[in-house]
C-alpha cells in the first residue's frame, strides 16, 4: 500500500485529517494544519511539476493598446463634435482603431483560431473599414463597386495559394470556394438591387469564384467529389 | 538555449518522419452519438479533455516515448484523425501528419487541445519523471478507448526501453487490444424512446475559485481489500460507496446538513460495453445521476449512503441505460434534424447541454480496475485518471484502480478543498488508510 517507498517521495501525516501526505509539505493541503513527518522517509521532489502562471507580457501590452485606443477614439469623437465641419471623420479614426484591435487580439494574440479564419477575418475587417470610409466621405460607391468584389477576387487568389501550399489537403478548400461563390453572388444581387452601380468587378469576382470551383472540381475528380460528399453528409 | 535545442530536435524529427505523401483518398468517419456534443461546447473553460496516466517504476525518457508514439499511432485509426467541419455534421478525417510532439509536462492538466498547434491531433502525450500522461479530447473516445491506447503506448515504450522485452514480445499490438471503431450507439439503440434523463437544475457549488487557468488535482490512494470490507459493511459496491461519499461531502461541506430545494446530484457515466457486448474504441457510455434530495435536516452518513445506493441501483439497469441513449440516437436519426445546418444544430446542442450540465452538481466516473499484460507488470507502478471541469461542475472525481490500490482523484477549480477534506477524513474515520497527493495548487 505504501506508495512512498516505491516512488521515493516524502511522507508526512496530518493528525487532524488522519491521512498520510505524499507531497513535500509542512502543512496539510486539506486543513492547513502542520503535519507530522514520519521517521525514515526521505524528502524527495514531488510528482507534479511546479507550475507558476506565466506572466503574459503580451496580454499587458494588449490591455495598454486597448486603453490608448479608447482614449484616442473618444478624443477624436470629441474634437470632431467641436469642430463641426459636417464630416464625421472621427468614425474613420474609431474604425481604424477598431481594425487595429481586431488584428491585435484576433490575429496576433489568439492561439485558437487557425490561419484560414485569421486571414478571412482580417480581410473582412479591412473591407468593412473601407466601406465605412466610403460612407463617411459621402458614399460614392467605390467601396461596393470596386473594393468588395476586388477583395473577393483576392480571396480566390489566396485560396489557390493555400491549395498549393497545403497540396496534400488541397480538397479541403472546396467548401471555402463554395462560400466565395455565395459571397460574390451577393455582389451580383446587390447590383440587381441597385446598390452596386458598376457591375464590372462584381461579375469578375462571380466569374473567378465559379472558375476556381469548377476547375478544382473537374480536375480534382473523385477526390473533389468525395470531399463534397463528406462535407455535406447527412448521416 | 534549451528552446533552440528542442526546436532543432523537432526539426530533425520532422525530417526523419516525413508524413507519407497521400496518394489515396483520406479515410473518414462519422462522429458517434455522444461525440457530436464535444466540439460544440469545448473551449478554454470547458475543455472536455480527460487525462489517463500511467506511472512506471523508472523515469520516462522523452525521446523513447516519442518513438513509441510514432510506432503505435498509425495502428490506431481512431486516434490518427483530425476533426473536420461539414455543412451538416462534424466528421473525422485521417490525419496524414506526423504524431504530435511528446513534451515534458509543463502546464496544468487537461488544457484545451488547440488542433492546429498539435499537428491537428485530438490528444496529447506528455511525461513527467516516471509518469506518462495521455490527454484526450472526449470527441475521440471515452476512458475505455483512451486506456486501450495508453496501454499499447506504454507497452511499446517499455519494449523500446528494455530490448529483452522487445525480443520476447515483438512490436505487435497485444491480443486484448481492440481496434474496433463501430458506433455502438447506432448498433444497439431502440426506436422511438421518450426523453429519459434529468434536466431539472441541481444544487450547484458556488465558492471562490483558483486563479484562471489553474487546475487542482488531488489523488487519494486506498487499499482495495480494506475499502471492500468497509463497503461490504454498508452493503454497497465500491463505486456506489465512493459516489455516495462525494455527495455526503458536498452535503456536509457546502450545505452543512441543511435542507435545500435543489437536490445534490452526481453524474455517473456508465460504460455500456459490458451491457451490449461491445468492444468499440469510440465513445459508448451514458450518464445516470445519483440523486440526494433533502427532505429534512441533518441526514446521517448512513442515510445518505443508502439513498444514493438506491438511486443508482434504480437507474443502472440495461433497460434504463438503453432508454437513455436511444432517445439521443432517435434525435440524431430524425431526418428533419439531420438536414439542419450545423451552425443551427450547434445552438440547439449548446442549449440542451447547458440544461443537462446544470442538472448535476458533480461527476464521478470510474475507469475500473486496469489490467496489464503480466510481462509488463513489473515495470508499472499505477494508473491515474481525471476529468476537466464542465459547466456548473467545478469539482469532479475519478476512480481508477490497479492491482491492490484504488486511486480516487479529485480534479477541481475550487480554491478550498472542502469536499476533499470531508471525503478523505470520512474514509480515514471508517478505518481506511488514506494517502493523498496533490499537484500543489492548494498550498498557495
Amino acid at each position: 500500500m505504501c506508495r512512498s517507498k516505491a516512488m521515493g517521495c516524502f511522507m508526512s501525516k496530518c493528525i487532524k485529517c488522519g491521512v498520510r501526505i505524499l507531497d513535500q509539505t509542512e502543512v496539510c493541503p486539506l486543513c492547513r494544519c502542520v503535519v507530522e513527518t514520519e521517521q525514515g522517509e526521505a524528502a524527495l521532489a514531488g510528482r507534479y511539476p511546479d507550475i507558476r502562471l506565466i506572466d503574459r507580457k503580451l496580454e499587458l501590452v494588449g490591455r495598454i493598446v486597448l486603453f490608448i485606443s479608447i482614449v484616442l477614439g473618444a478624443l477624436a469623437v470629441v474634437v470632431n463634435y467641436l469642430d463641426q465641419t459636417g464630416i464625421w471623420w472621427s468614425a474613420i479614426v474609431v474604425g481604424g482603431l477598431a481594425y487595429l484591435l481586431l488584428i491585435m487580439f484576433f490575429m496576433i494574440q489568439n492561439d485558437h483560431a487557425g490561419y484560414r479564419s485569421k486571414v478571412m477575418t482580417g480581410m473582412a475587417g479591412g473591407i468593412a473599414y473601407l466601406v465605412l470610409i466610403d460612407n463617411v466621405l459621402g458614399f460614392k460607391h467605390w467601396s461596393l463597386d470596386y473594393v468588395v468584389p476586388a477583395a473577393l477576387v483576392a480571396f480566390d487568389i489566396l485560396i489557390v495559394v493555400f491549395m498549393f501550399v497545403n497540396i496534400r489537403n488541397w480538397q479541403s478548400y472546396l467548401l471555402f470556394q463554395i462560400f466565395m461563390i455565395l459571397c460574390s453572388g451577393v455582389c451580383v444581387i446587390l447590383y440587381c438591387a441597385g446598390i452596386i452601380k458598376n457591375p464590372f468587378m462584381s461579375y469578375v469576382a462571380f466569374g473567378s469564384s465559379w472558375v476556381l470551383f469548377l476547375a478544382s472540381f473537374i480536375i480534382g475528380g473523385k477526390r473533389a467529389s468525395n470531399e463534397l460528399k463528406r462535407r455535406f453528409h447527412l448521416m | 538555449m534549451k528552446k533552440m535545442e528542442n526546436s532543432l530536435k523537432q526539426q530533425n524529427r520532422q525530417q526523419k518522419i516525413k508524413a507519407p505523401r497521400r496518394s489515396r483518398e483520406p479515410r473518414w468517419d462519422k462522429l458517434d452519438n455522444t461525440a457530436h456534443l464535444f466540439p460544440v461546447i469545448a473551449g478554454d473553460d470547458m475543455t472536455n479533455v480527460y487525462r489517463i496516466s500511467v506511472t512506471l517504476k523508472e523515469p520516462v525518457i522523452g525521446d523513447t516515448l516519442q518513438r513509441a508514439l510514432d510506432m503505435v499511432l498509425p495502428k490506431f485509426d481512431g486516434f490518427n484523425v483530425r476533426l473536420r467541419r461539414g455543412f451538416f455534421w462534424y466528421y473525422f478525417e485521417e490525419n496524414g501528419k506526423p504524431a504530435p510532439e511528446v513534451k515534458e509536462e509543463a502546464a496544468y492538466p487537461c488544457r484545451y487541445i488547440i488542433q492546429h498547434r498539435n499537428n491537428s491531433y485530438l490528444f496529447r502525450v506528455t511525461y513527467y519523471k516516471c509518469r506518462i500522461n495521455l490527454e484526450v479530447f472526449h470527441v475521440l473516445t471515452d476512458g475505455m478507448g483512451g486506456l486501450n491506447f495508453l496501454k499499447e503506448l506504454t507497452y511499446q515504450y517499455l519494449r523500446l526501453s528494455h530490448p529483452k522485452l522487445r525480443e520476447q514480445e515483438g512490436d505487435r499490438l497485444s491480443a486484448d487490444t481492440s481496434l474496433n471503431l463501430e458506433d455502438s450507439f447506432l448498433q444497439n439503440y431502440k426506436k422511438s424512446h421518450a426523453k429519459n434523463y434529468r434536466s431539472e437544475r441541481a444544487y450547484i457549488i458556488k465558492a471562490p475559485r483558483l486563479h484562471s487557468q489553474e487546475f487542482g488535482v488531488m489523488h487519494g490512494y486506498f487499499n482495495i481489500p480494506q475499502l471492500k470490507s468497509v463497503c461490504k459493511s454498508h452493503g454497497m459496491s465500491i463505486n456506489e460507496y465512493l459516489v455516495a461519499l462525494i455527495v455526503w461531502s458536498i452535503y456536509q461541506g457546502y450545505l452543512h446538513g441543511a435542507k435545500t430545494e435543489r437536490p445534490i446530484r452526481a453524474a455517473v457515466p456508465v460504460n455500456l460495453r459490458p451491457y451490449f457486448n461491445s468492444v468499440t474504441t469510440k465513445n459508448f457510455f451514458v450518464v445516470v445521476s445519483a440523486e440526494f434530495r433533502t427532505e429534512k435536516e441533518n441526514y446521517t452518513l448512513e442515510e445518505v449512503l443508502q439513498i444514493v445506493k438506491e438511486s443508482l441501483r434504480a437507474q443502472i439497469t440495461k433497460e434504463n441505460l438503453e432508454d437513455i441513449f436511444s432517445y439521443n440516437v432517435s434525435n440524431e436519426k430524425n431526418i428533419a434534424m439531420r438536414a439542419v445546418p450545423l451552425s443551427i444544430k450547434n445552438i440547439a446542442i449548446r442549449s440542451v447541454y447547458t440544461k443537462t450540465a446544470l442538472a448535476n452538481t458533480t461527476t464521478v466516473t470510474n475507469i475500473g480496475n486496469v489490467k496489464v499484460k503480466e510481462v509488463y507488470e513489473p515495470y508499472i507502478e499505477m494508473f491515474q485518471a481525471f476529468l476537466a471541469m464542465s459547466k456548473g461542475q467545478l469539482l469532479k472525481g475519478t476512480i481508477c484502480s490497479y492491482q491492490d490500490t484504488l486511486v480516487f482523484t479529485f480534479s477541481s477549480v475550487l480554491k478550498n478543498p472542502i469536499v476533499q477534506k470531508i471525503f478523505f477524513r470520512t474514509l480515514a474515520a471508517e478505518g481506511i488508510d488514506v494517502q493523498i497527493e496533490s499537484n500543489g495548487v492548494f498550498y498557495e
